[in-house]
């Protein structure tokens, strides 16, 4: 590792190296920071050469999604890759760089009127090449669906250092293979991510946010249920008894809403006389409150948690299978639940092998369901033989068979990913 | 072929389900494009999804390549037969195996026509939202493989979008059940990946289609103009403003023409220079405040008229002339080049009028129906078959504009697909290195590239040319290219 440290250092100059903290106990990575597209192919190839492996990464803060990182030589962050590279607004599209930060992102196609998705936790923290190589859906993932389905283009360097392309910068485009989606969500195992580009959608006019407090989680998926037999189209809906602001009513369902002042007036109406007694908050208010949702998402680098997915129709069955289970570990049943998308976020505190055997009794209980459990979080070493985001399915060869012919040395990441990618 | 072959697949299929018949052969010979043409070397029609994957078995062992077929609405060629190959159709699959009303999906096989799709779950309140044009006769398993627009795709995005789960028969014939609708994939997006994929990767059978619930109003606009750069700009203007109508449909002066000279005549009138179809969905609220919008546009940009559909048959009667257009056109000339470029939406009139001049100075009519809102044109050149130089010359056209459109930071398909029809242009978008890198996620799906061969990449990128380790790294420019 050492070696890889100074030839990188070699390359890029003292600037462009540092260290990678994986954690408590756990010892540290060479970091590359590459500062243009470049010196980043020339870490590649230098990889390559002197057969080294690499942790692709943007700002690491979603890295606790794998396993952590085994017979890794080198980090590299593409990070010092900023900047808008491609902004119409008449068109609606925006490319960006990897490195570029979300926050920074959604604030420069704010001043033309649009909206980035997906509106992720922590944006301040995450780059677009992290969010889009870890599959990560924000707060607006229930109106605009995941990111995957935006994702007009990209420009990626492959495992030899070769940059290519696919898909473009155009709102509809069946020009090739739409490798882009093959990307997103392959956390870093496949190429490094260089660029991108993604739809926008409409800056709404106006956002409202109702909120219907419970004292138990029944009453406020109940009302869920309801709202969505209104066949409304709220930016996001969800549960928590995250941030607590009444003991006697811990539990929260906030329904937000957004888009053209009249429509959002209106679905105000609808929403508050469809959840009896709501609190009611316009505007800026409003999108505070928005933000601190969104930011509820737990952060993997300080929090464990389950994520669990399952049909909109199981998700009552499916809490209620969480719940015992942590009940019976003596964990306090915290939950952020998105009701319309049917996903559920747990954090949980438990030690490696509790987590373990919780994981593995969940996911037996939750299999009748169709529902599917993913560990997420730092510090968490699970045995070898569990996998975090579950077992291999159906196309798993297929998978390893993708990876084989597009790192055919195990260049990225390897290993961290599902089943072993 | 060998009669050996012939019996095993019989005795999967049965009779019924191979046409071995040189006259019934005939239809599969091409597709929507009529200038390639190949007869299969025979055809085969499972009825389920494990007859196909036996089918496909003895068809692999056999070394037979294989050519997957939907309606055959296609545009591109991408379902024109190989010298020598099995058809592999999905028409007698047409079952809507369920409808969660619920859950918001429906699991369909892959020979159900779209249409039929959308019929089978109003009853829930539901929709299918990808409408191409031929949705009357094409087939959601045809719409995978293309990843196929449609005029409401402005709003809601191409099929990709509306894809949750797939079944998939792979080359060898293994059976890939990934036909869940999860949140997110467990792994690779393969089913993602695999959506527009041109038959290239597997045999859809199946598909978890995602469902939406149906609009409280729809309201739809004709726009009459007597210029058809007006009529661009409004677009512009409309998606500046971010106004999300769900389709914005242009139709020049010669489409007009056609259409109101053939049965589906909707009353426009002949002096239009261009009519603009507008949609917008949505609750009542929301669909009032869009259209009073869009309608101070079109009235600043000087629109001679607007008629407004007030109730669903009127609403029919619009969109039949739209979706009837390039029918209409037959009165023009017994052939029609339906071209499919797609370009920024910034640069939508400069390029109708650019494309224009190309076909003038040609001397060949053109007339265009495009799919405003997503900036994909369809310029149509209408030409005689029969006439090889006039052949000649309407290709050559068409393939100047999509340098234009290629040259104004557009690309070569906006929803038909690459197929054979474009497959060497895939070189004015992609380098040897991207088409390698595509060729190299196809082999991993079909080893023996035997999965409609021939076609969306361009015969000369049959080579790896890469190494994984460069013995002699390049000299790089700091933040250039490699």
């Amino acid at each position: 590792m050492r070696a890889a440290a100074a030839s990188v250092e070699r390359l890029l100059g003292p600037a462009g190296v540092g260290q990678l903290a994986l954690g408590a106990g756990r010892a540290t990575l060479p970091l590359a920071l590459p500062a243009s597209e470049g010196e980043l192919v020339e870490v590649v190839r230098l990889a390559a050469r002197d057969d080294l492996c690499l942790l692709p990464l943007g700002t690491g803060a979603k890295l606790g999604w794998c396993r952590a990182p085994r017979g890794v030589d080198l980090a590299v962050s593409t990070r010092a890759l900023r900047g808008v590279v491609a902004y119409e607004p008449g068109d609606g599209t925006l490319t960006a760089l990897a490195g570029s930060r979300m926050d920074e992102l959604a604030a420069a196609v704010r001043a033309g009127g649009h909206h980035l998705t997906p509106d992720v936790a922590r944006p301040g923290g995450a780059t677009l090449g992290g969010v889009l190589a870890a599959g990560q859906s924000g707060i607006d993932r229930l109106r605009h669906g995941p990111a995957r389905g935006h994702v007009l283009g990209a420009r990626v360097v492959e495992a030899d250092g070769t940059v290519t392309k696919s898909g473009g910068r155009l709102v509809k485009n069946v020009t090739g293979y739409d490798l882009q989606r093959l990307y997103c969500g392959s956390h870093g195992t496949l190429c490094i991510l260089l660029e991108a580009s993604l739809r926008l959608f409409p800056l709404p006019e106006h956002t409202a946010l109702v909120t219907a407090r419970s004292a138990r989680p029944e009453q406020a998926l109940a009302a869920a249920r309801a709202l969505r037999a209104l066949r409304l189209q709220p930016l996001a809906v969800c549960v928590e008894n995250l941030r607590v602001e009444r003991a006697e009513a811990p539990w929260a369902l906030h329904a937000l809403l957004a888009g053209r002042a009249a429509q959002v007036a209106w679905e105000r109406e609808q929403v508050a006389r469809a959840l009896g007694a709501a609190e009611v908050l316009e505007g800026e208010p409003a999108e505070a409150l928005r933000d601190e949702l969104r930011d509820l998402e737990p952060a993997a680098a300080e929090t464990t948690s389950l994520h669990v997915a399952c049909r909109p129709s199981a998700l009552e069955e499916v809490w209620h299978l969480c719940r015992d289970a942590l009940g019976r570990r003596e964990c306090a049943p915290a939950a952020l639940l998105h009701p319309g998308l049917a996903t559920l976020d747990l954090p949980v505190v438990l030690s490696t092998q509790a987590l373990a055997q919780l994981v593995r009794e969940l996911r037996a209980a939750l299999a009748p369901h169709r529902a599917r459990l993913s560990v997420r979080g730092a510090g968490v070493e699970l045995p070898d033989d569990l996998d975090p985001f579950g077992e291999p399915g159906p196309g798993f060869e297929l998978m390893q068979r993708l990876r084989a012919r597009l790192d055919p040395r195990g260049r990225f990441a390897a290993g961290r990913f599902h089943g072993g990618l | 072929m060998d009669a050996r072959l012939i019996a095993e697949l019989r005795s999967v299929v049965g009779a019924a389900g191979l046409v071995l018949d040189h006259v019934r052969r005939k239809p599969y010979e091409y597709d929507g494009l009529p200038f390639k043409k190949c007869a299969p070397a025979l055809v085969v029609l499972p009825a389920s999804t494990e007859e196909v994957a036996r089918c496909m078995a003895i068809l692999h062992r056999a070394g037979v390549p294989i050519v997957p077929r939907g309606a055959g609405t296609g545009l591109a060629g991408g379902a024109t037969p190989v010298e020598g190959g099995a058809v592999v159709g999905t028409a007698r699959m047409q079952r809507v195996l369920e409808v969660n009303v619920e859950d918001r999906f429906a699991r369909v096989e892959a020979g159900l026509v779209n249409l039929d799709l959308s019929r089978a779950c109003a009853a829930g309140g539901l929709f299918y939202a990808p409408d191409p044009s031929s949705q009357m006769a094409c087939t959601i398993g045809g719409n995978v493989a293309n990843n196929s627009g449609g005029p409401h795709c402005f709003k809601y995005g191409t099929t990709a979008r509306h894809v949750l789960g797939l079944k998939i028969v792979t080359p060898e014939g293994d059976v890939l059940d990934l036909t869940e609708p999860e949140v997110d994939p467990l792994g690779y997006d393969l089913v993602g990946l695999f959506v527009g994929c041109e038959g290239m990767f597997g045999i859809a059978t199946e598909v978890s289609a995602r469902l939406m619930p149906l609009p409280e109003v729809t309201e739809t606009l004709l726009a009459i103009f007597d210029s058809l750069d007006e009529c661009c700009e409004s677009v512009s203007e409309i998606i500046a403003a971010r106004l999300e109508p769900s389709a914005i449909e242009i139709l020049d002066k010669l489409t007009i023409r056609a259409v109101e000279a053939s049965v589906y005549a909707a009353g426009y009138p002949a002096q239009a220079e261009a009519v603009m179809l507008l949609e917008s969905e949505g609750s009542a609220v929301e669909v009032g405040a869009n259209v009073a919008d869009m309608v101070a546009i079109l009235e600043r940009r000087g629109v001679l008229e607007i008629r407004r559909a007030r109730d669903e048959k009127q609403r029919k009667k619009l969109w039949a002339a739209r979706k009837s257009a390039f029918g209409a056109m037959g009165r023009i000339a017994p052939d029609l080049y339906v071209a499919d470029v797609v370009v920024p939406r910034t640069r939508l009139r400069e390029i109708v009028m650019s494309a224009t001049g190309i076909c003038a100075r040609r001397g060949l009519k053109l007339a265009n129906v495009f799919h405003a809102g997503d900036g994909n044109l369809h310029p149509n050149i209408s030409f005689d078959r029969r006439d090889a130089a006039e052949v000649e010359n309407v290709l050559a056209a068409g393939r100047e504009i999509m340098e234009l459109c290629i040259a104004a930071g557009g690309s070569l398909s906006g929803e038909h697909g690459i197929g054979l029809e474009k497959r060497e242009e895939m070189r004015l978008v992609f380098g040897d290195e991207d088409l390698a890198t595509m060729l190299r996620v196809r082999a991993s799906w079909d080893r023996a590239e035997r999965m409609n061969p021939g076609k969306l990449i361009p015969v000369r990128t049959c080579m790896e040319i890469r190494t994984t380790a460069p013995a002699v790294a390049p000299a790089v420019a700091p933040g250039g290219t490699a």
